[in-house]
């Protein structure tokens, strides 16, 4: 993905050109196009409103250094939603505009065009998606439209390069024809005429992804396509995540990395302060990954061993699912449902961006238009919808008693994340727009950038998630030793034994998941509990607090009153449905 | 007459789930359709049966999109009119998800979701079944 264009330099480049923003319709393509033209990597999907805050890159314009930046998706100028009004201030802030247009959707995207045209700012099209308009019928005459526009328009098609480096070199031609002001149905007008003589659209038989389309938002037939998408994609991230833990990660760790460790054990003398912190317990003379608790051996396999196979799985289907455009439909399909619980069907995209990690959830949050939306968004995301790392583990962990639980721990988060949402709903104040989004249509994803995603999102994990795992499992050990764990269990006794019905060192894991909740989950794993505990465990843990990292993304997009609130709903709730499921488990055992 | 008895029994057929999706009143309303069938009618997005196009006559202003104060300078008719609804502009409904969900439309090459509120201020004039 690294192209870094480098155009011979030219005469008449404008002076004083210090920032080029990228602007257009959502869902055209900008992000791919900043990727190509900065070489910085940004995640970009087939979806309406990837991009939430502005991205800035840099790319080389002849000799000079120009910066770039990614403006979110804006209809018009006049701002009608947060991310449009960002857009539109950034107006002011850069010295030329590469407008991005989808080539298929023609007449929609040019009312931008000939906004943009109005203001006093050097203007250039890209034509983007260029590829879709021949096998959608529709022909373009790029010359007549450079005419009509008066500035310049190149076809591009920007996930395989095609043309950006036309566009490029065309810069210094761009101009700002400072066209008069016109009203919205003027606009209109202009741009139907340049329509008439600049596109024509022949019929085209509809093909089969256009009629499964339409399939996957017709009630009858998208429900059924959802309920199977779903499934096969639950089935098919735990198919792959536990294949490469079962065939790869463990029998490297069991095979290569603990006789190494063992041999590191003999070194350290069996036993000591430093054995602890990096080897930690034995049992039986061997090291258990899950158990023994030392940085260089639980610290290690947690991450890398347990957690990283499932952010990859996890990852490549979502990666797929935004890539065909599939999200948006279930929107459609789930806004019945979503709008019970005062948020609409959009909010089902942060919704499953949260089984990834709760950080990029919260933040896609924005894409929802009210303050009240974002809120009960971001509180069920942090409380009810366990992180991909939490799911390898309670998978691990849990589903070593047998599937039934799992079960039991997932349709519990389901009625909670549901009950919850009912509850916010009734007793959160202000409004919940309606829907309104443009559905995309299906394409293929394009592998180079769905893999790109892949990598991109697996180092953030790596990058953010290793350190503080093995700190966090340093900082355990420690504390085990001066046995500050001893005291706080025997001060929270009531609460974790009596109402949770777990044992008293359980608190260890709660504390820990203030941290990280796959270390935390994983905590439960000495404590040799029945099945039953190990399912309320696991649910408390889960939403009970949002981790270190959930909790700083929460403060910067709620406020400081809207955390409070939030935690003090995460507590109350967690409070309650542990207290319920222990003694449901006991009534019926 | 054959025809049109053989066009409102097929219609009547595959309104079945229409039928049960809709409430009340547009049962009656979509009864007042087929009577006019020959004319041409104005009748709401959330009216039209899905398949069906129509030429948008009017977006009505006002309470529906966002219940609240304070956003009133940039209205409903001004979101949709950005996305390229507005009146004179062709549109087909795709679908529409029962009780009350969002309704599909398909304008020009682009695909829209709209929610209930929403689609039952756009007025279009619908093509005439027997042209």
């Amino acid at each position: 993905m690294s192209s870094s264009p480098q155009s011979e330099e030219k005469e008449g480049l404008p002076t004083g050109l210090k920032t080029i923003l990228l602007m257009g319709n959502p869902n055209v393509g900008k992000s791919v196009f900043f990727s190509r033209i900065t070489g910085t990597k940004v995640i970009a999907s087939n979806y309406p409103g990837t991009t939430v805050g502005f991205t800035k890159g840099n790319m080389k314009l002849g000799e000079e250094e120009v910066e770039v930046i990614d403006v979110p998706g804006t209809y018009t100028l006049e701002p009608t939603s947060k991310a449009e009004e960002i857009a539109s201030q950034m107006l002011h802030s850069g010295d030329l505009v590469i407008n991005v247009l989808d080539a298929t959707n023609l007449e929609r995207n040019l009312y931008l065009t000939f906004e943009l045209l109005e203001k006093s700012i050097p203007v250039i099209v890209a034509l983007n998606i260029w590829d879709d308009t021949q096998h959608r019928g529709i022909s373009i005459d790029v010359g007549k439209l450079e005419e009509r526009l008066g500035v310049p328009v190149i076809p591009t098609v920007a996930v395989t390069g095609q043309g950006i480096k036309e566009l490029i070199n065309r810069i210094p031609e761009a101009i700002s024809p400072q066209l008069l002001e016109r009203t919205h149905d003027e606009r209109w007008a202009a741009v139907g005429d340049v329509i008439e003589h600049v596109q024509t659209i022949t019929h085209h038989h509809h093909t089969w992804l256009e009629r499964l389309q339409d399939a996957s938002v017709k009630p009858l037939t998208g429900l059924p396509i959802a309920a199977v998408v779903l499934v096969t994609s639950f089935f098919v991230i735990r198919f792959i995540g536990e294949g490469v833990i079962r065939y790869v990660t463990e029998p490297i760790f069991e095979n290569l990395w603990a006789p190494l460790m063992m041999k590191l054990s003999v070194a350290l003398g069996s036993s000591g302060f430093w054995h602890d912190m990096l080897i930690g317990k034995l049992f039986d003379g061997e090291i258990d990954f899950y158990q023994s608790l030392g940085v260089l051996t639980t610290g290690l396999f947690i991450p890398l061993g347990a957690v990283l196979p499932y952010i990859f799985s996890f990852y490549l289907i979502l990666g797929l699912l935004e890539d065909v455009g599939y999200l948006p439909r279930l929107a459609v399909l789930l806004d019945n449902l979503m709008h019970r619980m005062g948020l609409h069907g959009y909010a089902i995209i942060p919704t499953m961006l949260g089984l990834g990690c709760c950080v990029p959830a919260i933040m896609a949050t924005r894409i929802l238009e009210s303050k009240r939306e974002r809120f009960i968004a971001a509180t069920l995301i942090s409380i009810a919808i366990p992180c991909a790392a939490s799911q390898a583990m309670i998978i691990g962990l849990v589903g070593a008693e047998g599937l039934q639980y799992v079960v039991m721990v997932y349709g519990t988060l389901f009625v909670v994340w549901l009950v919850l949402g009912l509850i916010l709903n009734r007793t959160v104040k202000g409004f919940s727009p309606e829907l309104l989004i443009e559905i995309p249509p299906y394409r293929r994803p394009p592998w180079r950038a769905v893999l790109t995603k892949l990598w991109m999102r697996v180092y953030g994990f790596l990058k953010e998630a290793l350190p503080i795992i093995m700190i966090a499992i340093f900082a355990i050990g420690i504390l085990y030793n001066l046995g500050v764990f001893d005291a706080i269990a025997n001060f929270t006794a009531p609460v974790v034994s009596g109402v949770f019905g777990l044992p008293e060192d359980a608190v260890v894991a709660m504390v820990v998941g203030f941290f990280r909740k796959d270390v935390a989950i994983g905590l439960l794993a000495p404590l040799s509990m029945s099945a039953a505990q190990l399912v309320v465990g696991t649910v408390v843990l889960t939403m009970f607090f949002p981790c270190i990292a959930a909790f700083v993304v929460l403060a910067r997009e709620l406020g400081t009153k809207g955390l409070f609130f939030a935690i003090g709903i995460m507590l109350i709730a967690t409070l309650v449905v542990g207290g319920l499921l222990n003694v449901i488990f006991k009534v019926t055992a | 007459m054959l025809r049109f008895l053989w066009r409102a029994t097929a219609s009547g057929a595959t309104g079945i789930w229409i039928n049960l999706m809709n409430t009340k009143r547009e049962q009656k309303a979509s009864q007042f359709e087929k009577v006019n069938v020959n004319e041409k009618r104005q009748i709401t997005v959330c009216q039209m049966r899905p398949g069906q196009s129509g030429i948008i006559v009017q977006i009505l202003e006002g309470y529906g999109h966002q219940r609240g104060r304070g956003h009133g300078c940039h209205g409903l008719a001004g979101r949709l009119h950005s996305l390229g609804v507005r009146p004179g502009k062709r549109i087909t409904k795709v679908s529409g998800m029962f009780m009350r969900g969002p309704v599909t439309l398909q304008v020009g090459q682009a695909q829209l979701a709209i929610g209930y509120g929403m689609a039952g201020k756009i007025l279009v004039e619908v093509d005439g079944e027997n042209p």
